[in-house]
């Protein structure tokens, strides 16, 4: 770690300065942005010595601290710098923060580590590096005062940017000796601080603000779709509504005519793309350019396109639904899971419970629709975008501009949102082949409808539970057979990426069932793929966002069938659970939710719990519903095991916000196929939930462990949310609810 | 050309009077704190004032609101002293932010018309779209501007 570090830093600096911008300076800048509105570009204060890849201090102690994982609205522009600075022991009120270069990344052996955003892993993943930034820094910077002194380094302490010897009590500030500490080599890395040592993280910092609030609130900030590249044309597209459908004809000389078009192009003639970028081909379509986008929109819509759609066309919901269903009764699934034998128990089972649950395809609907600009020229690619990856971007972008990686540089922009979309890079393989083929800069955008229909959407998923209960009325076994889309294998893939090619499972799109720390002595998990030409992918807790919803409403049905009240059956369930994690976040919000507490008629709460990317959740939520079927969510109380608190607002926005991207998969959300294209298109047929809909969030930190624990909460904090809800439905109403989007099923009741 | 009269200045603008405001704004006039979500009314992400209503530019020809005032997110205020603005960051509002300008200008709308704005006010007035779930704190920072602002 210490090599890679301080390695290469005149490297970096020699070709920064070569393409022009890097270090730049002179900004006028209001004293309080700690975060440029154009998240790409230096400070003026990283102007001062870079002690290593992370970390630049200027002679005025201002310190900037470079940011490798996107800020998509989860805090990471604000918290990844906290990190480093708990170790660096400086003082935070002079932190800045810049995005770390992808481009450096790729050049200087991977120096920045993760440089993706997802899997709820920012603080999990990122934290052993940037700890082992501040600290590699602390302890060069010690080592330039002890220089300074003349006196032995373990006589000097670190506190809030300032040096002390302390036999003497002189003192010296990071700004005075920054430039010493740049050529100090240590001998060995420092050793990190346990969370439990931490004096910063989740104390001192608890009360300090995010650095990206102040450009959001007067539209200063610049997401992708904000960028202005001098010389740049916007580009309006339509890619083929039906998924891998081709073009045929379209009416070019009459979209040529109209005001401001510059040209007209058609994409995806020739795919270069490989296996490892495979979801960002270049599909076949018609790219309309103009000065503005109002020119290029207008022109697209009015123009005439004929689509060779063959027999893709004939793909529906309904047609996939059937495959899907009837998969469920096909024996020989691939085994995911097997303890004991299911099989045998359920046949000399007292009772059995058996339900089948299924759960659409639906987008991710970022608010910003998908955009990307880019400079292709003789001797770089210039991208700008709002991405989750980065790494992607280069990857892609050299692809299809056929030049070497040190050659592309990524400005990653602030983020409308990303939820999983956002680490794809098609909307950059076209901004690149449309610069290139243009010879200029060129803006790519698209409609709402073209986002909406052309994402790499959440992939569908039937499940069949059959239970078999043992005389008290716990589940003693249980079969679960699987059918749905992989959420890695689509259009064609070969297993892998993702897939567990031994059991020929998506292991990815298993959670949430697979991997329940329930105690049940007899059970067996198979999963059968069944996949058509819809592109699909990661969004917000994959897998579990739809098997939460079907394991724990199925486990509330066991609740109904054996006469047990949802939280002790659980607590039997648990009753084996190594981690202890489980039942702490249970009692935690059974507690805090007055859970049992008598509801009036048409209301009722309801409980689930589950487990994304380490970190477990419980909720319960309180939920009426009219005698007309109308259901309202009045409260959620969620419980979780993160381990460790390092920003507690940061954890609360997430739980707020995941809570009512939740709510919206279970009431509204649903992508309907039809003659082989998605119908839906807008937010008028893609209902969300409104500020009207959002219930109030009680978030509990009563759950943790502690320990060595550290996982996110990001995606947990949405994946619990539908299960949540329907079993406060059929408790409010009787009636059982077995497929998202809720809003389909009549709930009313007498 | 037409001639918009935006954040107290006027400008010429080359655009037929049918553009949508919103791309007026954001492709003429180089404005693009004001955001495009839906291009069809439903989101809010575009919201600016004309004569301190809220409206939602999408869906506003821009010769629709020649001689108006027009007031966008960067001309709410000056330095991000609008109580409104102010009540955002210290609740610290936003996510990715992306709807928070249209948020903000439906808040601003809605206080400058009713200062004290209960719950159903706020629920009835405020259709903005946020997918990041911002919304709690939406409700929050409203009640805070409220409470904030001088009547």
């Amino acid at each position: 770690m210490t090599n890679r570090l301080e390695m290469n830093r005149r490297q970096f600096v020699v070709t920064t300065a070569a393409v022009g911008g890097g270090m730049a300076m002179g900004f006028a800048l209001p004293a309080s942005a700690v975060v440029l509105p154009e998240p790409w570009k230096t400070p003026p204060a990283a102007a001062g010595s870079e002690i290593n890849a992370w970390i630049v201090i200027a002679p005025d102690d201002t310190i900037t601290i470079r940011v490798g994982q996107t800020e998509i609205g989860t805090g990471t522009i604000t918290a990844m710098p906290m990190i480093v600075c708990e170790e660096l022991e400086c003082d935070w009120s002079k932190v800045n923060a810049e995005y770390a270069s992808g481009n450096r990344s790729l050049r200087e052996n991977n120096v920045y580590g993760r440089m993706s955003i997802g899997g709820s892993a920012s603080v999990t993943q990122s934290r052993p590096f940037l700890q082992a930034a501040g600290a590699n820094a602390r302890e060069r910077l010690k080592m330039a005062a002890a220089a300074e002194w003349n006196v032995p380094v373990t006589e000097i302490t670190a506190v809030k940017s300032v040096l002390t010897h302390t036999p003497t009590g002189r003192k010296l500030r990071y700004g005075q000796v920054a430039a010493k500490a740049v050529p100090m080599r240590l001998e060995k890395d420092p050793v990190i601080k346990h969370p439990s040592q931490f004096n910063f993280l989740g104390k001192e910092n608890d009360k300090a603000k995010r650095f990206d609030t102040p450009l959001k609130v007067n539209g200063s900030a610049v997401f992708g779709i904000d960028v202005k590249v001098p010389g740049a044309v916007v580009a309006a597209v339509k890619v083929a509504p039906v998924f891998g459908a081709k073009v045929k004809s379209f009416d070019a000389a009459g979209a040529k005519a109209r005001p401001g078009v510059i040209d007209v192009i058609e994409m995806g003639k020739d795919k270069k793309h490989s296996a490892a970028t495979f979801a960002s081909q270049l599909n076949n379509g018609v790219a309309v350019i103009a000065n503005t986008y109002w020119q290029a929109r207008t022109a697209l819509d009015a123009m005439a396109i004929e689509w060779d759609e063959g027999d893709l066309a004939k793909i529906s919901t309904a047609s996939h639904t059937r495959e899907t269903l009837a998969a469920l009764d096909k024996p020989g699934g691939a085994v995911a899971n097997k303890v004991g034998d299911a099989v045998a128990a359920l046949k000399d089972a007292r009772r059995t419970v058996e339900a089948v649950y299924e759960t659409p395809f639906i987008d991710h609907a970022m608010m910003e629709p998908i955009n990307a600009t880019a400079s292709v020229t003789a001797d770089k690619v210039e991208v700008w975008v709002s991405t989750q990856n980065p790494i992607s971007v280069i990857d892609v972008a050299a692809e299809e501009s056929g030049m070497s990686k040190d050659k592309i540089f990524c400005n990653t922009t602030f983020i409308g949102g990303g939820f999983g979309r956002r680490g794809v890079s098609d909307d950059v393989r076209q901004a690149v082949f449309l610069s290139k083929t243009l010879n200029r800069p060129v803006k790519v955008m698209w409609s709402r409808e073209e986002t909406l229909r052309h994402g790499t959407f959440r992939p569908t998923a039937a499940a069949k539970f059959k239970a078999g209960l043992d005389a008290e009325g716990f589940i003693n076994a249980m079969h679960v057979t699987y059918a749905g889309h992989s959420s890695v294998v689509w259009r064609g893939a070969a297993l892998g990426n993702g897939v567990d090619d031994k059991n020929k499972i998506d292991a990815n799109q298993l959670r949430g069932i697979r991997d329940i720390d329930y105690a049940l002595p007899n059970f067996l998990l198979e999963w059968h793929p069944v996949q058509t030409h819809v592109p699909t992918g990661a969004w917000r807790g994959p897998g579990v966002n739809q098997n939460a919803f079907m394991y724990e409403s199925f486990i509330d049905e066991c609740c109904v069938a054996g006469g047990k009240d949802p939280l002790a059956m659980r607590r039997n369930l648990l009753r084996n659970a190594k981690d202890p994690g489980w039942l702490k976040v249970l009692n935690e919000v059974a507690e805090k939710s007055k859970w049992g507490k008598p509801m009036p008629k048409g209301s009722a709460q309801g409980m689930a719990m589950t487990i994304d990317h380490g970190t477990i959740t419980a909720a319960v939520v309180e939920v009426s519903v009219s005698q007309g079927g109308e259901v309202k969510v009045h409260t959620l109380d969620m419980a979780f095991d993160i381990g460790h608190v390092f920003y507690k607002d940061a954890i609360i926005a997430q739980i707020e916000g995941g809570t009512a991207m939740g709510l919206s998969s279970a009431l509204y959300e649903e992508l309907t196929l039809r003659n082989g294209r998605i119908v839906e298109g807008n937010f008028d047929d893609y209902r969300l939930v409104r500020i009207d809909e959002m219930p109030q969030v009680n978030v509990h930190f009563g759950g943790l462990t502690g320990g060595d624990k550290v996982t996110g909460v990001g995606e947990p904090s949405t994946v619990i949310v539908p299960p949540a809800v329907a079993n406060a439905i059929f408790r409010a109403t009787g009636k059982r609810v077995r497929s998202t989007p809720f809003k389909n099923l009549d709930l009313s009741w007498s | 050309m037409i001639t918009l009269n935006v954040n107290g200045k006027n400008y010429n603008v080359d655009v037929t009077p049918d553009t949508p405001l919103l791309w007026t704004l954001r492709d003429n006039m180089g404005m693009t704190g004001t955001k495009y979500g839906c291009g069809i009314s439903e989101c809010g992400a575009c919201t600016v004032h004309v004569n301190g209503q809220a409206k939602r530019s999408c869906v506003t020809p821009a010769g629709s609101v020649v001689g108006a005032q027009i007031t966008t997110i960067e001309g709410l205020s000056a330095d991000s002293s609008h109580p409104v603005q102010k009540a955002w960051i210290e609740l610290d509002v936003p996510q990715c932010g992306y709807c928070q300008s249209g948020m903000i200008m439906a808040t601003a709308a809605l206080l400058a018309r009713k200062p004290k704005p209960t719950d159903a006010d706020i629920d009835k007035t405020i259709t903005n779209i946020c997918r990041c779930g911002t919304y709690q704190r939406i409700r929050a920072a409203i009640h805070l501007a409220a409470k904030n602002t001088k009547s």
